[in-house]
């Protein structure tokens, strides 16, 4: 069992509070006609932000559009950038490539908080969907298409057609089924029901090479940003869901990583060639099944399997894989034995519905729990449900919910608050991201931004002046050769 | 098509989901979710949000 780099993406959905001259507080949502800007501040302390491109034109109408534009690698070797989709902008965070499971889960929690930085006058949500209240502001927000993206990138070792059948037959088996541990909960807007996860309804094939239509469950879009290195690969996944709870988080990563490297080791589970709607179809029927249990994976042979199910054959496949395979490290080893036992606990936990270990790790249980609580409370209508489900994922300091629910519930977590601060600003130690976040950070500390330097950063290069130096593998974060691109800065 | 499942659920087997980290303060006890504390965290959350909107609502229709 390789260590390989991982990833994870995710949008932010940002209201702006506006004060008037009258001292009145509104919140309007971003859009292409009224664009949202990083503060200054934040792009001066912690990215090495070069300035927007110029004006865009709108593919469809062909007007000239402002981009609020920013594309801005972090200290910590991460990126915030800005996205357009539709009538709506939105921030995301791409963490730098991480090596261990639990800095996956650091900087994505980091990214909350470098996000809420970025925007100080704003409400923030972590998804890009809108607050549904009634208000102008949400009538306004409804109108935006919200598909809540949480993207994962894992490299992936010797697979080079993630359309090869036995690859999609052995991992589209165990994604289709993920939700029921790392689903995020979801109350629809309109109908108030409540589902497994937020992303399931937009899943519509098994594998296809878009991001904003035709959804697949594996991603085909080949973007790989490991340079020439013709053995690896980077794996896009877009069908998980913006997860609160570092144990969710943790899991939801470390189950996708084990079950790759079973796959990649000839060693997972396999369940034949299903075709292109088998599996969407089994993920949205599952969607709506929060016990876990109803049989809805009926294969041409009459076999049927349960989400639970079918995740406990992959949890003990990875039980006897990691009996027989080789580790890089003792970290590695521990590691890949903390996550099978959390997988193990999280689906005996879930078989018994027992709240006291979900509630606090698992995102759809814990939000059900609240739900289901308040409702007991009076608090029943679609909006009042919605309400909630909206306060769980906003992440503004002493405004955010689920950072409430967890620290009531301390022994849940798995990370210290210290450690994720660290995280806004060191790069992970193991990866190519330390040399981009020492590159960034560099650049801050001498102040070079402002001398009209010339350089660029990318996922596979850095470069200074006339040094350009290639970063192309993800694991790669020391050598001799890299020096010079620092000692250009420095010269 | 892969074996099925081997495992048996903790239910079936009439024992509990072990707890990998509880607090010191209820070692020796069965966990219990702090339901009242959780639930007033939630009211807040929303409190705040409603007077958020009702600002904008006041602001907007003037």
């Amino acid at each position: 069992m390789r260590d390989r780099a991982i990833g994870i993406e995710n949008e932010y959905a940002v209201v702006v509070a506006e004060k008037k001259d009258d001292g009145q507080v509104v919140f309007w949502p971003p859009a292409i006609h009224r664009p949202v800007f990083a503060s200054p501040e934040f792009l001066t302390d912690f990215t090495a932000h070069i300035p927007p491109q110029p004006t865009n034109t709108n593919l469809y109408t062909g007007a000239p559009v402002y981009q609020p534009s920013i594309y801005a690698w972090l200290r910590n070797g991460g990126l915030v950038y800005m996205e357009s989709a539709g009538e709506g902008t939105h921030p995301e965070y791409a963490s730098p490539e991480s090596r261990r499971i639990i800095d996956v889960v650091r900087y994505n929690k980091a990214g909350e908080k470098l996000i809420c930085l970025a925007f100080p006058n704003c409400k923030v949500f972590k998804n890009n969907s809108a607050p549904g209240s009634g208000s102008p502001v949400d009538s306004e927000l409804r109108t935006m298409v919200a598909t809540y993206g949480c993207h994962e990138n894992y490299l992936i070792f010797g697979i080079k057609d993630f359309e090869d059948p036995p690859f999609v037959s052995s991992l589209a088996p165990f994604l289709a089924t993920r939700h029921i541990i790392d689903g995020a909960g979801c109350v629809h807007c309109d109908t108030g029901q409540f589902y497994l996860s937020q992303r399931s309804r937009f899943i519509e094939t098994t594998a296809h090479a878009s991001t904003t239509g035709s959804r697949g469950i594996i991603n085909l879009r080949p973007e790989d940003h490991v340079g020439s290195n013709s053995h690896i690969r980077r794996l896009h996944l877009i069908l998980g869901d913006a997860n609160m709870m570092e144990t969710a988080i943790f899991l939801k990563v470390g189950a996708t990583s084990l079950v790759l490297s079973m796959i990649e080791d000839n060693c997972a589970p396999s369940f034949g060639y299903q075709g292109s709607w088998f599996w969407p179809d089994c993920l949205r029927a599952i969607n709506q099944d929060l016990s876990g249990k109803e049989k809805l994976i009926i294969f041409s042979n009459g076999e049927k399997f349960s989400a639970l199910e079918m995740q406990w054959v992959y949890c003990e496949a990875a039980e006897r894989y990691l009996r027989q395979t080789n580790f890089e490290s003792e970290a590695s080893e521990a590691e890949a034995k903390k996550t099978l036992l959390i997988w193990q606990k999280a689906l005996d936990a879930l078989y018994a519905n027992d709240l006291e270990w979900l509630v606090g790790r698992l995102d759809y249980p814990t939000l059900r729990y609240i739900i289901d609580g308040m409702a007991e409370r009076g608090f029943v209508s679609i909006e009042e449900k919605r309400r909630i489900d909206q306060n769980y994922r906003k992440i503004n300091e002493g405004e955010n919910l689920s950072k409430r629910i967890s620290d009531r519930l301390s022994h849940t977590r798995l990370l210290a608050d210290k450690d994720i601060t660290d995280a806004m600003i060191s790069p992970p130690v193991d990866t190519r991201a330390k040399l981009r976040g020492d590159f960034v950070a560099r650049l801050i500390d001498k102040n070079i931004r402002d001398k009209g330097a010339s350089y660029s950063i990318s996922w596979t290069s850095l470069r200074f002046g006339d040094v350009i130096e290639e970063i192309a593998d993800p694991l790669c974060y020391s050598g001799e050769r890299f020096k010079r691109v620092f000692d250009a800065i420095d010269s | 098509m892969p074996e099925r499942k081997t495992r048996v659920p903790p239910k079936d087997k009439n024992k509990e989901t072990p707890q990998d980290k509880v607090p010191a303060e209820d070692k020796g006890k069965e966990f219990k979710l702090p339901v009242a504390d959780i639930m007033k965290d939630v009211e807040d959350a929303i409190k705040d949000t409603e007077q958020e909107l009702a600002a904008n609502k006041q602001s907007s229709a003037q």
